[in-house]
């Protein structure tokens, strides 16, 4: 296929040091790395009028920088704020002004709960509100958006079916995940969603066990390396569709998605084309070294919970229960050993679908030189690599504070992929 | 407030762009990259670094319609057309500069482009208007039963009528049509035909009535004016003398255009008395201003472009006659006054007016709290088009409202 030079070349070196590090787009409004870096989160749901500028702006002003109780409070003020619009419009009778506002209340809730930590009872209560209002905002769109629970070992995973009208047309259809963070509700937005919806497609957004939503409604839902199975699942629902061509699916990930989606499409080969945002091929390192446990488990010794500092015990209570693990010390080292199973090399060979790999310079040399390893060693001809850099202002992780440039390189792809 | 830039000026039209971003006219991450490229306060800077984002965008939309990808191509030439439109912003000091009518060129072309591949219907307008014509643009209603109410959109000292397709967006989200138009003073007006503004704008208003009410589906019962930023005077005036109107709504609120910069302690006839007497002194005065702010400098070389003055002196007496003393009293129609708590052009403009107005009126306030302050809300477009939406609907569907001052948290206040 052509490529598009002025897409993919870049002009910038990698003068950054991890995913959360960002060029010439930063907001600025943060010393605190990772608030600017979230807030450009909020930002660029715009675009699909899940944010507004100037509540996101007036909204960080008012939060005191690093303080992370500060974050949620001031949030959930604008999401009520924002919710009670929504509410008060949809009682007179004004339909798209409550779907705008209930949209934006979406992202706000999400913004609060961000770095609430797991057993704080507000995170599960404000990520309610998150779901409660972009369901809302839902039903009052020409076509409503379904919930839908996807029957998954005896339990649910939670996701939206979405069509781009009400005919009963076969369609083309995206299937899109996060990773470690992010919800099925966030996927519209920022994860193409509405973005797959104005190219007519039909959109499946869910969640697979272990991420945000999934895990905060059943905890008994955790990662797992052989993500086929729960995408097998989704699989399967979609085909008791009839709108879905079952010729044309696509799964996107995210983020971690970037290891889960190869996996999945390794061994499952109902779906026809994959998004890797980025190719993640290995979860271990990245993940050790953001919980700040590498140095631990590096040691090869048995590991108590007096040794942890502070931010360890934190990472641990977030981290473990999310992979299936009770949150203390001793239980790092079988946690370690099942991460160490998410890993893509050997499957190089089962990936044989077309394969988009995002990057962006902003997540650094290292990330960058992994996916390209990894990507260099897949099959498929039509496979290709997009690296995104600032004078784009797409250097940040997953393009975050460019969704229509993201969107329009995936779905360009994605639409020139499926015309054979 | 601040979002990039210690200069207000530029820091107002940054704020501008991303707001955009609500209606896919803006990316924030290509605004805030292109930002951090520019020196503040240096006009050739932020025409420079805008050109170029805007070249690179238009270029990533002409590789998207060669390859048949209408929907990408359609969002990056309307995300190029706004960066133009922004590149030109600061060139007005020289009227004779060819970039002015390059650049607004390329923004139009690249908006009537994504126009042209776009899924909806837009019908390019040229309204007959004293031997020439005024451009428009007709954003019909998708899905109406029979005539629909429909807006009637114009801008104001600054602005193109193609920065309102987000307004045109949101009446047709709600059933309503949408007309914008660009009359003297603005936008292409001025800069191809180079007809400058006039203060009696119901002369404008009503050649553009007359062409809407030739359109299909209008609803001739159910028309309403909104003026934008200096349009806040504009509309308001010619509802004045325009009845055929039924709703006006003045974003913000303008009575009297130069009362916040007359010169201290003198009454508007006093400094219109001094300039004429002595305009090499008013010259000099405004000269000294504005070389201390980018605020003031971009003010008045717009005001001179924008009016067709030859000196800064000859616009502050022809900007004089902007006031609606004794004009707001013969409106009609129920009007909203806008106005935004960090208004910094307008300060206390919307409340005079509200106060000159007995006809039906409502007066709704943008807060800082609720990130809506700036002037035009500009920052929270959506905010704005829902309380402004709000009200038209029920004002035009003729539930009968109640005069009074909205809360901002309750909407349009039944």
């Amino acid at each position: 296929m052509s490529s598009t030079p002025s897409l993919e070349k870049a002009h910038e070196p990698f003068e950054t040091k991890n995913a959360q590090s960002a060029g010439r787009s930063a907001p600025g409004v943060f010393k605190s790395q990772t608030f600017d870096f979230q807030l450009m989160r909020w930002l660029s749901q715009t675009t699909y009028s899940g944010a507004e500028i100037g509540e996101c702006f007036s909204t960080a002003h008012l939060i005191d920088d690093g303080s992370t109780e500060s974050w949620l409070q001031e949030w959930s003020k604008t999401a009520r704020r924002v919710e009670d619009i929504a509410r008060d419009c949809a009682r007179r009778g004004h339909r798209v002004s409550a779907r705008e506002a209930f949209l934006r209340a979406t992202t706000y809730y999400e913004a609060a709960f961000f770095y609430a930590a797991s057993r704080d009872p507000r995170k599960r209560e404000l990520y309610l509100h998150h779901r409660d209002c972009f369901r809302h905002a839902g039903v009052l769109f020409d076509n409503p958006f379904e919930p839908v629970e996807i029957p998954y070992e005896g339990r649910a995973l939670p996701g939206y079916f979405m069509r781009p009208d009400s005919s009963a047309a076969t369609r083309k259809t995206v299937m899109i995940i996060t990773g470690g963070d992010g919800t099925a509700e966030r996927l519209y937005f920022n994860g193409g969603g509405a973005a797959a919806l104005r190219r007519g497609y039909n959109v499946l957004c869910f969640e697979g066990p272990g991420q945000t939503g999934a895990h905060l409604l059943d905890r008994s839902l955790t990662f797992r390396y052989d993500w086929e199975v729960p995408t097998a699942a989704a699989v399967d629902y979609l085909l008791s569709r009839p709108e879905v061509d079952v010729d044309r699916i696509a799964y996107v990930g995210y983020s971690w998605g970037g290891y889960f989606v190869p996996r999945a499409v390794a061994f499952d080969k109902r779906i026809s084309a994959c998004i890797a945002n980025c190719l993640a091929p290995d979860i271990y390192t990245p993940v050790v070294q953001t919980m700040d446990v590498d140095q631990l488990l590096a040691a090869g010794q048995p590991i108590t919970d007096d040794q942890l500092t502070t931010k360890q015990r934190y990472s641990i209570e977030e981290g473990l229960p999310r992979f299936g693990f009770e949150p203390q010390a001793e239980n790092l080292i079988r946690w370690a050993e099942m991460l160490k199973q998410m890993t893509l090399w050997g499957l190089e060979d089962k990936i044989t679908i077309p394969l988009l790999n995002m990057s962006s310079t902003g997540e650094g040399k290292l990330m960058h030189d992994n996916a390209k390893a990894f990507f260099d060693a897949l099959p498929n001809p039509r496979n290709r690599f997009v690296l995104t850099n600032e004078d784009q202002g797409a250097e940040m992780h997953t393009q975050r504070g460019n969704s229509s440039l993201l969107h329009q390189i995936q779905f360009d792809w994605l639409d020139e992929v499926f015309a054979d | 407030m601040r979002v990039f830039f210690d200069d207000s000026q530029f820091d107002f039209q940054t704020l501008r762009l991303l707001g955009s971003a609500g209606s896919g006219d803006a990316e924030a991450g290509e605004v805030l990259s292109t930002s951090a490229r520019i020196t503040a306060g240096d006009y050739e800077s932020w025409t420079a670094q805008w050109l170029a984002t805007a070249r690179r965008v238009h270029r990533v939309a002409r590789e998207c319609r060669e390859r048949g990808h209408m929907v990408s191509a359609v969002q990056a030439y309307l995300r190029a057309a706004n960066y133009y439109r922004t590149a030109e912003f600061y060139l007005h000091g020289d009227p004779a500069d060819p970039r002015i009518r390059r650049l607004s060129r390329d923004a139009r072309s690249c908006f009537r482009a994504a126009l042209a591949l776009g899924q909806r219907d837009v019908e390019t307008l040229a309204v007959p208007y004293e031997g020439t014509t005024l451009p428009g643009y007709y954003y019909p209603a998708s899905r109406t039963s029979g005539p629909a109410a429909t807006l009637v959109a114009h801008t104001g000292f600054d602005g193109t009528q193609e920065e309102l397709r987000a307004i045109a967006t949101a009446a047709n989200a709600r059933g309503m049509h949408c007309v914008t138009f660009e009359g003297p003073g603005q936008g292409a007006v001025v800069r191809e035909q180079g007809l400058p503004f006039r203060p009696d704008w119901e002369a404008v208003v009503t050649p553009v009535l007359d062409h809407v009410l030739t359109l299909p589906g209008v609803d001739p019962g159910r028309i309403a004016l909104l003026g934008l930023s200096f349009g806040g005077y504009l509309a308001p005036r010619a509802a004045a003398f325009e009845h055929r109107l039924s709703a006006c709504v003045a974003n913000g609120g303008v009575f009297d255009f130069m009362a916040n910069n007359l010169p201290d302690g003198m009454t508007r006839e006093a400094a219109a008395a001094w300039i004429r007497d002595e305009p090499e002194a008013a010259n000099e005065l405004i000269r000294g201003l504005m070389a201390k702010s980018t605020d003031t400098r971009w003010a008045v070389q717009n005001g001179m472009f924008t009016f067709g003055s030859t000196s800064p002196a000859d616009w502050f007496l022809a900007a004089l006659d902007y006031t609606l003393k004794g004009v707001a009293e013969q409106i009609r129609c129920p009007v909203l006054v806008i106005d935004t708590e960090a208004e910094h052009a307008f300060a206390g403009q919307a409340p005079a007016l509200y106060e000159a107005l007995t006809c039906e009126k409502n007066f709704l306030l943008f807060t800082a709290e609720e990130g809506a302050e700036d002037h035009c809300q500009v920052g929270s477009p959506m905010l704005s088009a829902q309380r402004t939406f709000d009200w038209l609907e029920e004002t035009l569907s003729r539930t009968p409202a109640t005069s009074g001052r909205m809360s901002p948290g309750e909407g349009t206040g039944q």
